[in-house]
């Protein structure tokens, strides 16, 4: 496989120059602070895992599928806020990182992708186990680069890394050809590329801060609607010191549970199609959206034409192109949700001590008239069976607002957005924009090794399990001791709920034909795990607190749940926020008390 | 920095109206004048976001400049000013992106592009085979 014979074998002792490709990406891995890569070898990679044998204060975790190991550095970054690393050979190992990379995209995700490719020569001509990544990746990454000279692979990779963190953080890819990993590296370089097109803004313009906060001061019915772009900011406390200081209601997107607190009494929920009544309706009425770090998704506004009829709207984001991307805006604040929000408190502090006196109360007693008349709730099932709302809100309550939860898609997600109950950010990682199935395994032992100290539960769903769960024998391997309750209704339950809502109940391809296969009890043990199961509500405490008592391996839970419960409220796709169902068949009028 | 000094208008000023708007834009012309680094894949990038947004490019120039570092895209398409503000503010959000201009007098600019363009129908496969 390899072209190059070295006698000595590249160890964490001081390296002599010269040092190869493949060295200098390790060094420059190092000098960024890179501690831990999920990845997985093969051929064309082979230089560079050389390279990683025994270098000095890097853990590279051996994933089973390159998937998880995207997931993996994906989950690792939204817990702890730094860049994730993942790593692939050439071929299906770089085809194998694209779901992730998309996602991570998606979700503004700070994520670098190293992967080798074949050597530069046989580029282009179909050669074993080649894929132009580059190119493939290109509509979902922040940047992709191809490196076939071994003088630019520092640069670039330390340029990566710029780039994943800086401006909007994003996934970057980084594809090496073979040649340049195995070649000596003759000249070095300066240390980072220049991009002369690169200039993310981070601080907005004055007049900008002045136009908005006039706006708040004129509004008379405001809401915060608080998007991820504050979690990745880290703007959690400038956000509740404006919602504070202001008294303004505030929604907290799918992707920004946490960064303002659940138990908060100015919290109004979650926005969009399986959103709190009281959260949609606060958007649907209002007069002024400030918008922080959220992208009017199509999931939050429903039919656009009627979303928000009556609203101004104040759109800070770090990314110029989200600015009057899905809504025309009034006043744009460009810069790091830091930075505007904290710009915005001085500035509407200053107004009011001179003299302005905004008045909200009205509105404020509407929005809070909402929140208590619609809370989120569910039914129990009539037959004595699991209800699924009540396995995940039991979890939430028994380990707690400290423990980390991710999810995977359908219809338990949306459960654990509802139930679990968020106090701080990075506590919710979940795939909101692109919506992959497969996301929690792995992203949970991605965020085990983040937050070692943290319990993760990944709340998973048993179609999304089926798809990652071969990170279990990492997981177990590497003692990696995550927690997993699958939410089992035997059904890709969110399909079956569309087809039973809107199909005539024409189930197709949505049940799975037993709950038995795979015995996920079973399952998990084969992968080194303890395995438990609960069928009875009378159990799920007990349950929960016998898997939250494992410590030293795995632990996966099968939740034998009912398979007919339906995520509420909701907001048909494709249809208007003001025909929100808060149950089957129930609309909430919110416009009796205009 | 070799590259040519960018003077793109403030981000603040160049969002759409103040004003929500919702009326139909009509389609017209639009020339752009793009500035970017001179790496392989930049072209691949550039029509990929505009094929993304079904955008149809009627000409696409791209040239040396006097910096070896960098390239000019001209591109003439026809869209309506607000979906073409929609995909100069994603073009520009890419990396290799240094700088992005709307000239004034696309029809003119047409002209020149389709005189150098229609050299006549020349039949390429039996071309190249005939070349060997
Ligand atoms: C990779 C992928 N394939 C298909 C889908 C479409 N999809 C969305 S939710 C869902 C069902 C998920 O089933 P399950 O994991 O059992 O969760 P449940 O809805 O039953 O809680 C499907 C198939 C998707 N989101 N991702
Ligand atoms: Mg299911």
């Amino acid at each position: 496989m390899s072209t190059v014979t070295r006698t000595a074998a590249a160890t964490d002792t001081d390296r002599p120059a010269p040092r190869t490709g493949a060295e200098s990406l390790v060094e420059t891995l190092q000098r960024v602070g890179v501690e831990h890569i999920f990845g997985l070898p093969g051929g064309a990679v082979l230089p560079l895992y050389d390279a990683l044998y025994g270098a000095r204060g890097l853990r590279h975790i051996l994933v089973r599928h390159e998937q998880g190991a995207g997931h993996a550095a994906q989950g690792y970054a939204a817990a702890t806020g730094r860049v994730g690393v993942c790593m692939a050979t050439s071929g299906p190992g770089a085809t194998n990182l694209v779901t992730p990379l998309a996602d991570a995209n998606m979700d503004s995700v700070p994520m670098v992708a190293i992967t080798g490719n074949v050597p530069s020569a046989a580029m282009g001509s179909d050669a074993f186990q080649e894929a132009d990544i580059r190119s493939i990746t290109m509509p979902v990454t922040k940047h992709s680069f191809l490196v076939t000279d071994p003088n630019l692979i520092a640069d670039t990779v330390a340029s990566a890394f710029h780039l994943a963190q800086t401006g909007r953080p994003g996934p970057v890819l980084v594809d090496v050809s073979k040649d340049a990993l195995a070649a000596l590296v003759t000249q070095p370089g300066r240390g980072e590329l220049v991009l002369p097109g690169y200039r993310p803004q981070t601080e907005p313009t004055p007049e900008s801060v002045r136009d908005a906060v006039e706006l708040m001061l004129r509004s008379r019915r405001p809401v915060l609607y608080v998007g991820g772009g504050t979690v990745r900011a880290g703007a959690h406390a400038q956000v509740r010191a404006l919602a504070e200081l202001t008294g303004i209601p505030v929604v907290t997107t799918l992707m920004a549970r946490g960064a303002f607190p659940d138990s908060h009494p100015q919290h109004m929920g979650m926005p969009g199609m399986h959103g709190t009544v009281s959260a949609v309706a606060a958007l649907q009425k209002s007069d002024l959206i400030i918008s922080l770090g959220a992208r009017f998704d199509d999931r939050v506004t429903g039919a656009r034409d009627s979303f928000a009829p009556h609203a101004k709207v104040i759109h800070a984001d770090i990314d110029p192109a989200e600015i009057g991307k899905n809504r025309p805006v009034d006043v744009g604040l460009l810069g790091d949700a830091r930075v505007v929000v904290d710009q915005l408190v001085t500035e509407f502090t200053m107004r009011t001590a001179q003299g302005a006196e905004p008045d909200y109360a009205a509105w404020v007693t509407r929005c809070l008239m909402w929140k208590s008349r619609y809370p989120l709730g569910y039914d129990e099932p009539a037959d004595g069976s699991l209800a699924p709302q009540h396995v995940i809100q039991r979890i939430g309550a028994i380990a707690g607002p400290d423990a980390i939860y991710t999810s995977g898609v359908g219809q338990h997600q949306m459960w654990a957005s509802q139930f679990i109950g968020y106090e701080r950010p990075h506590a919710w990682l979940n795939s909101g924009g692109l919506g992959t199935m497969g996301y929690a395994v792995p992203a949970a032992m991605g965020a085990k090794i983040g937050c070692p100290d943290s319990t993760v539960w990944a709340i998973d769903g048993d179609g999304c399990f089926q798809m990652t769960n071969q990170e279990l024998a990492t997981c177990a391997v590497e003692g990696i001791p995550i927690k997993v309750a699958v939410i089992n209704n035997a059904a890709l339950g969110m399909v079956r709920q569309w087809q039973t809502l809107f199909y005539s109940e024409r189930y197709s391809n949505s049940g799975a034909p037993s709950a038995q296969v795979p015995d996920f009890v079973m399952l998990a043990q084969a992968y080194g795990c303890a395995g438990l199961r609960c069928d009875s509500p009378a159990d799920v405490d007990a349950t929960i607190e016998a898997a939250m008592a494992v410590d030293d391996r795995p632990v996966v839970v099968d939740f034998r749940v009912h398979k007919d419960a339906m995520v509420w409220p909701m907001v048909p796709a494709g249809t208007s926020n003001d025909a929100i169902q808060y149950a089957r068949d129930l609309a909430p009028d919110f416009d009796e008390d205009e | 920095m070799t590259a040519p000094t960018t003077d793109l208008p403030a981000p603040d000023t160049a969002y759409p109206s103040t004003t929500p708007t919702r009326k139909v834009s009509t389609m017209s012309r639009h020339a752009l004048s793009v500035l970017v680094e001179n790496n392989p894949g930049v072209l691949a990038r550039v029509s990929v976001l505009f094929a993304r947004r079904s955008f149809n490019i009627d000409h696409l120039v791209v040239g040396p400049t006097e910096d070896p570092k960098v390239s000019r895209m001209t591109i003439l398409v026809n869209v309506s000013s607000e979906q073409l503000h929609k995909v100069t503010s994603q073009l520009d959000k890419l990396i290799e992106v240094i700088h992005i201009e709307e000239l004034d007098d696309a029809a003119a600019i047409r002209e020149q592009l389709w005189a150098i363009n229609d050299n006549g129908p020349r039949p390429v496969g039996a071309m190249a085979a005939a070349w060997g």
